[in-house]
């Protein structure tokens, strides 16, 4: 019942804002709501950290140290990005770029995609997941085609045609699965919870789980941004607003690798973590490698952290890929870390994009002297997505790529090789880019000063977490992490 | 009674189908006038046009050769012995002993050949393009009609006729098998594409532009041409024959006594009546197909018939 | 195996049969309004098989299934899809990528994929219904195949919902459906992408004046 009420509580917020015509109280409903989510989901949090996992509705939730993780990371950013819509949505609104009734939709739209994702990591029953995850598609298809002009439009189209295909794919992994459950349990009605699933997966037909494994790696895959699926996530991540850009680099792509991760499981119970392994290491090696040229000629910034969060998703399955202690403690604290930075990144586009009004890097110069606070805050993030020590991205990076080299698999070998050589490749690229936005002078000079309040707010409040972790780890995240390691492993 | 069997049967069937063939042709012609609005031509109008070519004298060409006076006799002999192949009246086939199913498909194709290479011997430009497009509409449709036929013998266990028939009437539940719809799908638009009608060709026309069949036997005339002519019927005959029996054979005699003969007789009748009016119906919903989008047709006739038989051999 | 089993079975592969037929009419027609008619027979035929499963097996969730199906797949998502044509009256020729001869030879090479893949699979199950899981997902590979060879947005709509057809079935024949929350839940889910999809192809007409996907070339590297 107490995990019901987590979901409750962002589909109230986004049926109360609907139904508020002014922006200026609607932005405080939609911070109210979000704060409540958070700290709810903080409370809900600490009472399944304490009894290791949490059951509700008759086993129809489901919380373990995995979910925990995930919908920590779902409501934090998502209070930061409920945050900083407030003030970019209102400069957007002052520029005229969209009507207020049409920002009631978009608070409506955001707190339903809030509540989908948490939807997708606290469920138990797989065909619930699919349906969760189908939902974030269409929850959000909206969002990215928000300015309703010609690129948004095709955005947003390719977004909702790939992204469907691919779920649409991942269903005949769950139809696959649910065979091969029903003919080891018998005819039951929870043959699609995953916690009962789990206890049986050693009698399930291991060529059937094989193939429905492959099905949701490159279902999921597809909404998670794994290449060669990802040719939605550069134009959809580009073309949606800030806010919502940051929901999809961090939160979004993380929850459909949960979905991953949990067959993943499964699947290793089932047939040994080497196939599930092997596969999600080649898929995230892939998505590394695809995303170097694309970063390093990029002119648009915000595909420029769209294609990095394409690389960084690779680094997290390649880290599960590994499934060594280090790899899988590396590869969720790197959920977390990414998360976090990237929003922090996009926030900072966003206000680059308020101040500049263009999305072209070679337009915009000068920032650390026009708005400042920004300028500092892009730096560290520039600074920390590459992962540069001593930020909380090399940390997990580097438990990654040390637990590759030392699985003593050539393949492994050979992918944190060539994967030392992209980071270095991604970095000067970043470098390259950025840096003549940050430092230089521009013609003509923008007026100085940042835009809104409460951008600086939210920035501030995902900072304060980048520099925490990469500092030190406390104890309950550590503890979290390890647990994940077991349970991935427990198969 | 085996003698009896050995000539009665056969000679029945001849009489039937030779008979028939006419009446069928002059149906259709009239249903489709009816259902135009029109009153048109008698059902036993093709019986005159017989005659009446008959006692006509035949024109040819001096720069034909042999072919094109063998043509005639070539096609109505091989649709006679194509008679004598197929269960009719009763699924015990008269010519049983010479050969099957691949025979009927072979002597359909000889009559064919025959009739594309006469209509390239008069030298007419109407004559050569016909005959090339005959030649094309028999590349795709003879494996279709080879395949969907192998099914049913892959399903029923015999490629000859007489034994699908009488396996059939035993055990009915053969027929429910999806491969034989499938199967069924395609010999239904072969047929269409074997009898010369529309969608694939317009028996009425003598536009250059829309003729297929016609454009073959334009140069015939007198006995030749009412030779042709009643073959053409007889083949629609045989074709319905063939889809009725194999997919639809109750009724049908298993010993030659006279009540069953008749009563097998009378079904034919109107299972072939009913099938006649279904090509009407075809003809009236359909227009004529483009010449090059006929392939596009028989190409579906032959996926479908590949995968009757696959999915046979797969699925079982 | 009874003989009112073998009949029910075969009746059921019939059904199966005429859907795949219906849906190598979407690849192979060239007007629009037929692809959708084929859609709404198929999916009536579906839900006609769905109600055979649910009164041969006795298993009654299946016709609450069969009853949403109805309505939504054949009623609804047919007359929304005929209502977007009418709004953005366009030109109703199906564009392909792929020549006609071409698109039908690798729609045979795909059922034909779809019966090999799963012959293996079939050696291991009972008699029943034998045909089914070849027939769906081969549906499911023609969907996919029209999804990607096909230049109007409506099409790929069709294509995607041939997917989902396919796969309702694959899951209505090996397991009697899934558990009954998460059919409704995947129904919700189809119905609410296409309409979502619907208000876009009217937009995209809107903006770039076509509906040819090929056209939605702005965005670039």
């Amino acid at each position: 019942m107490l995990i019901f009420w987590l979901l409750i509580i962002p589909m109230v917020t986004a049926g109360i804002c609907v139904f508020i015509p002014k922006h200026s109280v609607s932005k405080y409903v939609s911070i109210a709501g979000s704060f409540i989510t958070f700290v709810y989901n903080i409370v809900l949090n600490c009472i399944a950290y304490k009894y290791h996992t949490l059951q509700g509705f008759d086993g129809f939730f489901y919380l373990d140290s995995l979910s925990i993780l995930s919908t920590q990371i779902v409501s934090l950013v998502g209070f930061a990005a409920a945050l900083y819509s407030a003030g970019y949505m209102e400069e957007e609104l002052h520029d005229g770029e969209f009507s207020e009734k049409r920002l009631r939709w978009y608070y409506f739209l955001f707190h339903m995609f809030i509540f989908t994702m948490l939807s997708v990591c606290v469920t138990n029953n797989l065909g619930i997941m699919w349906v969760a995850i189908e939902a974030t598609t269409l929850a959000t298809t909206f969002l990215v085609g928000f300015y309703n002009k010609k690129p948004h439009h095709e955005a947003a189209w390719k977004y909702i045609i790939i992204c469907t295909v691919g779920i649409t794919l991942a269903l005949f992994g769950v139809i696959l699965t649910y065979h091969s459950a029903k003919g080891a349990l018998g005819d039951i009605g929870y043959a699609l919870n995953w916690s009962e699933l789990l206890k049986e997966a050693d009698r399930f037909e291991p060529h059937l789980i094989r193939l429905a494994f492959l099905f949701i790696l490159v279902g999921y895959g597809t909404k998670a941004g794994l290449a060669p699926m990802h040719t939605w996530l550069p134009d959809a991540h580009s073309q949606a607003p800030s806010p919502i850009s940051a929901l999809f680099s961090g939160v979004l792509l993380n929850c459909s690798m949960y979905g991953i991760i949990r067959y993943h499981i499964l699947a290793s119970k089932c047939v040994g973590a080497d196939y599930s392994g092997t596969l999600l290491m080649i898929f995230g090696f892939i998505s590394i490698l695809v995303s170097v040229p694309f970063i390093m000629v990029q002119k648009d910034f915000k595909r420029l952290l769209a294609f990095s969060s394409i690389e960084h998703i690779g680094i997290i399955a390649l880290g599960f890929g590994f499934g060594g202690m280090y790899g899988i403690y590396g590869a969720s604290l790197h959920a977390f870390s990414h998360a976090v930075v990237k929003s922090l990144l996009f926030f900072c586009a966003g206000n680059f994009f308020l101040k500049y009004k263009t999305r072209e890097m070679d337009n915009i110069k000068g920032a650390i002297k026009i708005i400042p606070i920004t300028g500092v805050m892009f730096l560290i993030g520039i600074f920390a997505i590459t992962g540069t020590p001593p930020f909380n991205i090399f940390l997990s990076e580097f438990l990654i790529l040390a637990d590759g080299f030392s699985s003593g698999k050539p393949l492994a070998i050979i992918f944190c090789s060539l994967v030392m050589i992209a980071l270095v490749l991604i970095f000067v690229g970043f470098v390259y880019n950025m840096f003549k936005m940050i430092f230089g002078s521009s013609e003509p000079i923008p007026e100085r000063g940042e835009g809104s309040k409460f951008t600086i707010v939210a920035m501030g409040f995902l900072l304060f977490f980048v520099l925490v972790v990469s500092i030190y780890v406390p104890p309950f995240l550590n503890k979290i992490l390890q647990d994940i390691y077991n349970i991935v492993r427990n198969a | 009674m085996d003698l009896a069997s050995k000539i009665v049967l056969p000679l029945l069937q001849l009489i039937v189908i030779v008979g028939l063939a006419p009446l069928v042709k002059g149906f259709i012609n009239k249903i489709e006038a009816r259902l135009q609005n029109r009153r048109g031509a008698s059902i036993f109008q093709p019986y005159y046009n017989i005659v009446k070519l008959l006692r006509k004298d035949a024109v040819v060409s001096e720069t034909a050769s042999w072919i094109f006076r063998a043509t005639p006799y070539v096609t109505f002999i091989s649709i006679l012995i194509i008679a004598l192949l197929v269960p009719v009246l009763s699924s015990a086939v008269p010519a049983n002993f010479t050969g099957d199913v691949i025979l009927i498909i072979y002597l359909f194709a000889l009559g064919r050949f025959f009739l594309a290479l006469s209509s390239l011997d008069t030298g007419s430009a109407f004559g050569g393009m016909g005959g090339m497009r005959e030649m094309m509409v028999s590349t795709m449709a003879e494996p279709a009609l080879m395949l969907s036929v192998f099914t049913v013998s892959l399903a029923t266990g015999s490629t000859n006729l007489g034994h699908i028939t009488s396996t059939i009437v035993d055990q009915s539940t053969i027929l429910l098998n999806p491969s034989l719809f499938l199967a069924f799908a395609a010999l239904a638009i072969v047929i269409i594409a074997e009898a010369g009608r529309i969608p694939v060709d317009n028996p009425f026309t003598h536009l250059e532009l829309t003729m297929i069949h016609e454009g073959m036997i334009l140069e015939f005339s007198g006995r030749y041409l009412a030779l042709i002519e009643w073959a053409s019927s007889m083949k629609i005959l045989l074709l319905l024959t063939i889809l009725v029996n194999t997919f639809l054979p109750w009724g049908i005699a298993s010993e030659m006594t006279f009540p069953a003969m008749l009563i097998s007789f009378a079904l034919y009748v109107v299972k072939i009546g009913f099938f006649a009016f279904l090509i009407v119906i075809l003809e009236m919903s359909f227009a004529k197909l483009r010449i090059f989008r006929v392939p596009n047709l028989l190409g579906t006739a032959l996926i479908l018939s590949i995968l009757a038989i696959i999915s046979l051999y797969v699925v079982g | 195996m009874t003989h009112q089993i073998i009949v029910n079975s075969r009746t059921v592969d019939i059904l199966a049969v005429l859907m795949l037929m219906l849906t190598i009419v979407l690849i192979g027609s060239s007007r629009l309004r037929v692809c959708i008619w084929a859609y709404a027979l198929r999916s009536f035929v579906l839900a006609l098989v769905s109600g055979l499963i649910a009164y041969f097996s006795g298993i009654h969730h299946i016709y609450v299934a069969t009853g949403v199906s109805i309505a939504l797949k054949v009623i609804v998502i047919p007359g929304f899809l005929f209502y977007i044509i009418n709004k953005i009256k366009i030109k109703e020729d199906v564009e392909s990528f792929i020549n006609y001869t071409l698109s039908l030879l690798i729609a045979c090479g795909l059922i034909l994929i779809a019966y090999y893949s799963t012959e293996s699979i079939l050696k291991f199950e009972n008699v029943f219904m034998r045909h089914c899981l070849p027939v769906s997902l081969a549906i499911t590979l023609l969907g996919f195949f029209v999804m990607i060879s096909r230049k109007k947005a409506i099409t790929q709509i069709l294509g995607l919902l041939a997917m989902e057809d396919g796969l309702f079935f694959a899951a209505l024949s090996t397991s009697y459906g899934m558990p009954l929350v998460v059919e409704l839940g995947v129904f919700f889910d189809i119905l609410v992408s296409v309409i979502i999809m619907g208000i876009y192809v009217y937009r995209i007409k809107e903006t770039f004046d076509t509906i040819d996907t090929d056209s939605l070339r702005e965005l670039r590297e």
